[in-house]
C-alpha cells in the first residue's frame, strides 16, 4: 500500500495532548494523519477532495464537532464522521439524516483504529 | 408600606366588619333592654295615676250617695286633710247656687252622663275639677295634679330620670316629670307613650317620651368587643403568618438540597470532562507505544516520547484531582468548634424535619439520661450530621409498615464525652453493609449518592469526635456520635 494512496485521517481536538497521541496512534496504524487544532482552521484549510475520515471532538470552545458535522454536510462534504464524545452520549442525525459514529473517549483505542480502518478501505 | 399596608388590609377590614356588626348588634340589644324599661315604667305611671283618678270618681261617689243639706257634720270639709290632692271641696244643695255660674254646663253635662265630668282645667297650674252632679247636693273636687301622683311608688326618681312625663288635656299640659326629653341632640333614639287615663271621667292623656342619646349606647362593651376581635384577628394573623414562614423555611431548604444536588451534578461533569482529556492521551500514547513496540525494528525513540506524554498526562490528571479537591474543601477546615448543647441541637434539627415526621407519622423521642452537658463540636457542622442521620431514619423507616415505625434518641454523657444515639426499628444494616457504611459512594438506597453518611463521619472526625454503626436487636439500626464534652477538652487543649 502506497502512502501516497493511503487516506488520510483529519483530526480536530483542541487539546494538543490528545491531538497529538492520537496522531501518534494513528500514524502508527500506517494512516496519514493531518492535525487541526481548532474547528474554524479546520473548516478554512482542509482538501474536501481527499479521501479519508474526519475525527471531530463534540466538545470544543467556539464551535461543537456537531456544528462542524452540520457544516460539512451542508457543504456537501460526504467523507466519514467519527464524533468523540467525553461520555457515551447518544449520536445526533445530521441534516441528511446519517447518524455519524459516535465514540467514547478513553475507551480503548482499539476500538477507533479499526473504525479509522474500515472507514479509510471504502 | 404599601406591600405591609396589603397584606393588613384584609385583617383590618375583618376587624371594622366585626366590629361594627358587633357594635350594632350590642347597641341595638341595649336599646331594646332601655326600650322595655322605659315602657314597664310608663305602664306603671299610666295605672297610678289611673288608679287615682277612679279613686276621685269614688269620693264624689261617697259624698253623693252621703250628702244632703241636713247633714249637719260637712264630711267634705275634713276631706282636703285626708285626700291633701283635693285642694277643695264645693256643693250646691238643691235650692242653693254654685259659687261661680259657670259650673252650671258642666253639672248639667254629669247628670246627663249620670257620671262625674272635669269641669274647669288649669293644667297649666296643674289643677282641674271634677263635678259631680247628683240629687239632693252636687258636688265639685278641685285636683292638684301634683299632689295627686302617688310619689312613694311612683317608678321612677323624679330628679334625675330622664324620662318626661306629662299630662296633657287639649293643649294644656302639666309636667308630672321634668326628665331630658328635648335636651339632648335631634339624633338618636326617642320612646313615645301614649295612653289616656282609664278612668272615664277624667280622660287624661299620659305621655311619656324618653330620648336615647348616642352618649348612652354600651360604649364600653363595643369597645371591649372591638378589641377582643382585634386580638382574636392578631392572634390569628399572626399564627397564619408563622405558618407561612415556616413554609417558606422548608421551600429554602428543599431548594438548597435540590441546588446542591445541581452544583453536584454541574461538578462531577466537569470532572469528567477534565479528566477524560489527559485520560484519552494516557491510552492513545500507551496504546502508540505498544504497536509500535510490536514491530520488528521498533522505534524507541517514539516510544520513549509517548511513554514520557503518557506519564506527563497521567499526572495531569492527577492535578486535576487535586485541584477539585481543593476546591470543595472549605477553607476552615471542619469550622470553628464552639461549647454547644448537644440536647438544644439536636432538638433544633428536630423541629426543623418536624413536618417531614408528621408526613410519614413518626413521632421520634427523645431521651436524656443524666445532667445536662456541653460538648465541642462546629454547631452547623454538627447540625447537619444530626440532620442527615434523621434523614437516613426516615429513610430506613419508610421500608416498614406504620405501626411498626418508632425513633428513639438518647441522649447521654460519660466522663470525657457526650453521646447521642438514635434508634430506628428499620430494616437494620446488613452484615455485609456494615463495614462499608461510611465508605464515600456506597449507598443501598437506588438512585442514592452515597454520600450522606460519608459526609457525617467526615464531620465528626474534623470535630475529635466519632460516628459509629451498629445492627440493633431484634431489628433495626443504631448510629451513635461521641464528642468530647466542652469542659474537659478545653483543659486538654
Amino acid at each position: 500500500m502506497s502512502v501516497q494512496l493511503s487516506p488520510l485521517i483529519h483530526l480536530v481536538d483542541d487539546d494538543e495532548a490528545v491531538r497529538q497521541s492520537l496522531a501518534l496512534l494513528i500514524s502508527t496504524v500506517g494512516l496519514r494523519v493531518q492535525t487541526w487544532a481548532n474547528p474554524q482552521s479546520f473548516l478554512a484549510g482542509f482538501d474536501r477532495q481527499s479521501i479519508g475520515v474526519i475525527v471531530l471532538d463534540v466538545r470544543m470552545p467556539g464551535i461543537g464537532g456537531l456544528t462542524v458535522l452540520d457544516t460539512l454536510r451542508a457543504q456537501g462534504v460526504e467523507q466519514p464522521v467519527i464524533m468523540l464524545t467525553g461520555h457515551g452520549t447518544v449520536g445526533l442525525p445530521d441534516r441528511q439524516g446519517h447518524t455519524p459514529l459516535m465514540l467514547a473517549k478513553a475507551r480503548g483505542y482499539g476500538e477507533m483504529v479499526q473504525m479509522l480502518e474500515k472507514a479509510g478501505a471504502k | 408600606m404599601t406591600t405591609t399596608l396589603k397584606r393588613f388590609l384584609p385583617w383590618i377590614a375583618a376587624w371594622l366588619i366585626a366590629t361594627v356588626a358587633g357594635g350594632v348588634l350590642l347597641a341595638r340589644a341595649e336599646l331594646a333592654t332601655l326600650r322595655e324599661a322605659f315602657e314597664t315604667d310608663a305602664r306603671i305611671a299610666h295605672r297610678l295615676l289611673s288608679q287615682r283618678a277612679v279613686q276621685h270618681d269614688a269620693v264624689l261617689a261617697t259624698l253623693a250617695l252621703l250628702g244632703g243639706p241636713d247633714i249637719q257634720s260637712r264630711p267634705e270639709a275634713r276631706l282636703p286633710s285626708v285626700y291633701p290632692q283635693i285642694l277643695s271641696v264645693q256643693r250646691r244643695d238643691r235650692d242653693g247656687q254654685w259659687a261661680e255660674r259657670r259650673v252650671n254646663p258642666f253639672e248639667a253635662q254629669s247628670r246627663q252622663l249620670r257620671r262625674a265630668v272635669l269641669g274647669q282645667i288649669d293644667l297649666d297650674q296643674g289643677r282641674f275639677d271634677l263635678v259631680l252632679g247628683a240629687d239632693p247636693t252636687s258636688y265639685l273636687l278641685t285636683i292638684d295634679v301634683r299632689t295627686m301622683v302617688p310619689w312613694s311608688e311612683w317608678p321612677m326618681d323624679p330628679a334625675t330620670s330622664p324620662v318626661r312625663v306629662t299630662l296633657n288635656h287639649g293643649d294644656q299640659h302639666f309636667v308630672v316629670q321634668v326628665g331630658r326629653a328635648g335636651t339632648s341632640s335631634a339624633a338618636g333614639w326617642p320612646f313615645d307613650f301614649h295612653k289616656t287615663l282609664a278612668d272615664e271621667s277624667q280622660p287624661l292623656d299620659l305621655v311619656a317620651r324618653r330620648d336615647i342619646g348616642w352618649a348612652e349606647l354600651p360604649w364600653a362593651w363595643m369597645v371591649a368587643w372591638s378589641l377582643l376581635w382585634a386580638a382574636v384577628l392578631a392572634g390569628a394573623q399572626a399564627l397564619l403568618r408563622q405558618r407561612q414562614e415556616r413554609q417558606r423555611a422548608e421551600e429554602l431548604l428543599r431548594l438548597g438540597q435540590v441546588t446542591r444536588l445541581n452544583t453536584l451534578g454541574e461538578l462531577a461533569a466537569g470532572m469528567a470532562h477534565e479528566l477524560n482529556q489527559p485520560l484519552t492521551a494516557v491510552l492513545a500514547n500507551t496504546q502508540a507505544a505498544s504497536r509500535l513496540l510490536a514491530e520488528d525494528t521498533p522505534d524507541l525513540e517514539t516510544v520513549r516520547l509517548a511513554m514520557t506524554q503518557a506519564v506527563a498526562q497521567a499526572r495531569r490528571a492527577s492535578d486535576v484531582l487535586g485541584r477539585l479537591r481543593r476546591s470543595v474543601e472549605r477553607p476552615d477546615a471542619g469550622g470553628e468548634l464552639e461549647s454547644i448543647n448537644l440536647l438544644d441541637i439536636t432538638r433544633k434539627a428536630l423541629y426543623l424535619l418536624e413536618p417531614t415526621f408528621k408526613q410519614h407519622h413518626l413521632a421520634p423521642d427523645i431521651t436524656m439520661t443524666g445532667p445536662a452537658f456541653k460538648v465541642l463540636a462546629d454547631p452547623i457542622g454538627l447540625e447537619q450530621v444530626i440532620h442527615n442521620l434523621l434523614m437516613n431514619a426516615l429513610q430506613a423507616l419508610e421500608q416498614v409498615p406504620l405501626q411498626e415505625r418508632s425513633l428513639h434518641l438518647t441522649i447521654g454523657s460519660t466522663d470525657t464525652l457526650g453521646t447521642l444515639t438514635l434508634q430506628d426499628s428499620g430494616p437494620g444494616i446488613a452484615a455485609h453493609v456494615l463495614p462499608r457504611i461510611f465508605e464515600p459512594f456506597f449507598t443501598t438506597r437506588e438512585g442514592g449518592l452515597g454520600l450522606g453518611l460519608s459526609l457525617c463521619e467526615t464531620l465528626v472526625s474534623n470535630m475529635g469526635g466519632t460516628l459509629t454503626a451498629r445492627q440493633h436487636s431484634p431489628r433495626g439500626a443504631v448510629f451513635e456520635v461521641r464528642l468530647p464534652l466542652a469542659l474537659l477538652s478545653g483543659r486538654a487543649s
